[in-house]
C-alpha cells in the first residue's frame, strides 16, 4: 500500500473509531443527545440590537479640531439627512445619514474602517434618542472601534465652533 | 343559647386565628427532591420578602392572609429555579431581579395611549403591560402569543391588558419590511391578529408572504397595501423605536409592567407570576398610559 492510501486509511479509521466512542458514550449518558432532533430547533435567548459601547465628548473636544481632521487623525460623521448635511456640517464630515429601521450598509462600514483614522467622531441631532449616538452605537457594534459622539448633537458644535 | 355560644366562639376563633393563615407549599415546591430540594428550602428559610411582609419567604408564606399568595408565588419562583439547576447564588440574584421588575422605579410612565390594534385584553383589566416586540424575532415568536394568550383567555385575563410596541431588530432579515408592515397593520387595528399570523409562519417567512399574511389576519388587500406603503406607518415604527430607546430597551422582547421595566426571567410563567404580583399589589396606583 503505497504512502497517501495509508494516511487515507488510517484517518478514516481515526475518525470512525472517534465517532463511535461518542456514539457509545451519548448512549450511555442518561439524557443522551437525540441522533436525530424529536422537535423543531427552538432559540431560548432574546434578540440583543448588535450595538456596542462609545463615549461621549464635548463639541469642543480637541478631537474635532482641524489640525486632526485635516491630518486623517480623526474621522467626523454627521449623522443627519443629507439636506440637512448640505445646510451646515462640520468641515471635514462625511455623512452617513442615521436610520432607525435600516441598518448601516457594509460597504459604508467598510469605508469607515478603511479610514484609517485614530478616532471616530459622530454627531446627530442632539435629541433624545440622539441619532448621532445612536449611529456610534451601531458602528461599534458592527466592529469600528475608538468611537464616540458629540453631546448635545449638532446645534452644540455649531454654538461652540460656529463655521468651521 | 347555644347557638349564640356557638357562634360567639366560632368568631372568636376567627379572629384569633384568621390573621395567620397558612398556605400549602406550592406543587413546584412539592415535586423537588435531592439538591435541588435543599436548595430551595435554604432560599426559602434565609431570603427575606422584598415587599409586604417583613420575614423570610416561608415565614410570610404562613404570615399575614394579604402577604400569603404573594409568599407563596415567590417560593414557586425559588422552586422553579431550583428544579431547573440553578445553585443559591443564581436564585438570590433571580429574586433581586424580579424584585426591581415589582418595586423599581416606574420608567415606562405618561406614554402615549395605544392605538386599538396594539392591544389585546379586557378593557378594563387593571395592568398595562407593554411588549417591544419585533416581528422577526424568534424569541419573541414563542413568548409573545404566549402572553397574549394569557390576557385573552388564560391567568391575565381580566388581570392585564398587553400592549404591543414594534421595536424592529437590525440585524434580523427582513426586519424593516415585517415591522412596518406590523405598523400598518396597526393603524388599521389588526396588529395582534398580523403579528401572530406573522410568528406562526415564522421559519418559513418570506417578505412576499406579507400580503397572505395580511389577508389571514383579517384586512382588506387594497387597504393594507396603501397603509404598509404610506410614510404615516413607517413614521409610526420609527416612532415607536425611539420611544423603546429612550426607555432603555436594546433588545427583544422586552417587557414593562406598570411601568416598571421587566428584569426576571424571560419565560411565560415568571411573566405571568410577576404580573399577578403586582396586580396583588396595585391597589389602584396609576397606570402607565394616558
Amino acid at each position: 500500500m503505497t504512502g497517501w492510501k495509508r494516511i487515507v486509511r488510517d484517518a478514516i479509521v481515526v475518525a470512525a473509531a472517534s465517532a463511535a466512542v461518542g456514539i457509545l458514550f451519548n448512549l450511555a449518558r442518561e439524557e443522551g443527545i437525540p441522533l436525530v432532533a424529536e422537535s423543531p430547533y427552538e432559540i431560548f435567548v432574546p434578540c440583543p440590537e448588535p450595538l456596542g459601547e462609545v463615549d461621549a465628548v464635548l463639541p469642543t473636544s480637541g478631537l474635532l479640531d482641524q489640525v486632526e481632521i485635516r491630518a486623517g487623525r480623526t474621522l467626523v460623521i454627521d449623522a443627519g439627512s443629507s439636506s440637512d448635511f448640505s445646510s451646515w456640517h462640520l468641515r471635514g464630515a462625511i455623512n452617513i445619514p442615521f436610520d432607525y429601521i435600516e441598518p448601516v450598509a457594509d460597504q459604508v462600514i467598510r469605508r469607515v474602517a478603511s479610514s484609517r483614522a485614530r478616532h471616530v467622531v459622530v454627531y446627530g441631532d442632539g435629541a433624545d434618542p440622539d441619532s448621532g449616538r445612536e449611529l456610534a452605537r451601531e458602528l461599534a457594534g458592527r466592529g469600528i472601534s475608538n468611537i464616540a459622539f458629540v453631546e448635545g448633537g449638532v446645534q452644540a458644535l455649531k454654538s461652540a465652533r460656529g463655521a468651521e | 343559647m347555644e347557638g349564640v355560644i356557638m357562634r360567639m366562639s366560632l368568631t372568636a376563633f376567627l379572629v384569633l386565628i384568621g390573621p395567620v393563615v397558612a398556605v400549602a407549599a406550592p406543587p413546584e415546591c412539592d415535586r423537588l427532591s435531592g439538591k435541588a430540594a435543599e436548595t430551595a428550602a435554604a432560599v426559602l428559610d434565609s431570603e427575606y420578602m422584598y415587599d409586604c411582609c417583613d420575614q423570610t419567604i416561608r415565614k410570610c408564606m404562613s404570615g399575614a392572609p394579604a402577604c400569603v399568595d404573594r409568599a407563596a408565588s415567590i417560593a414557586a419562583h425559588v422552586c422553579r429555579l431550583a428544579a431547573g439547576g440553578a445553585d443559591r447564588g443564581a436564585i438570590v440574584r433571580s429574586l433581586e431581579k424580579r424584585a426591581m421588575s415589582v418595586t423599581g422605579r416606574r420608567t415606562a410612565q405618561n406614554l402615549a395611549a395605544p392605538p386599538e390594534g396594539a392591544v389585546a385584553g379586557d378593557a378594563g383589566a387593571p395592568v398595562i403591560v407593554l411588549v417591544y416586540t419585533c416581528a422577526r424575532c424568534p424569541f419573541c415568536s414563542k413568548l409573545v402569543p404566549q402572553l397574549r394568550a394569557e390576557v385573552e383567555t388564560g391567568r391575565l385575563k381580566g388581570v392585564a391588558r398587553l400592549v404591543m410596541r414594534p421595536f424592529p431588530i437590525k440585524s434580523h432579515q427582513n426586519s424593516a419590511e415585517a415591522n412596518q408592515a406590523l405598523a400598518a397593520a396597526i393603524m388599521i387595528g389588526r396588529g395582534w391578529p398580523f403579528l401572530m399570523e406573522a410568528y406562526r409562519r415564522f421559519d418559513s417567512f418570506k417578505v412576499g408572504d406579507i400580503p397572505a399574511i395580511a389577508a389571514a389576519a383579517g384586512m382588506e388587500a387594497a387597504k393594507f397595501q396603501a397603509a404598509a406603503s404610506s410614510d404615516a406607518s413607517r413614521q409610526a415604527l420609527v416612532d415607536s423605536k425611539k420611544e423603546g430607546l429612550r426607555l432603555g430597551v436594546d433588545s427583544t422582547p422586552t417587557i414593562f409592567i406598570d411601568g416598571r421595566k421587566y428584569e426576571s426571567e424571560l419565560d411565560v410563567e415568571t411573566v405571568v407570576d410577576v404580573i399577578l404580583e403586582v396586580a396583588s399589589g396595585q391597589k389602584g396606583q396609576a397606570g402607565s398610559l394616558k
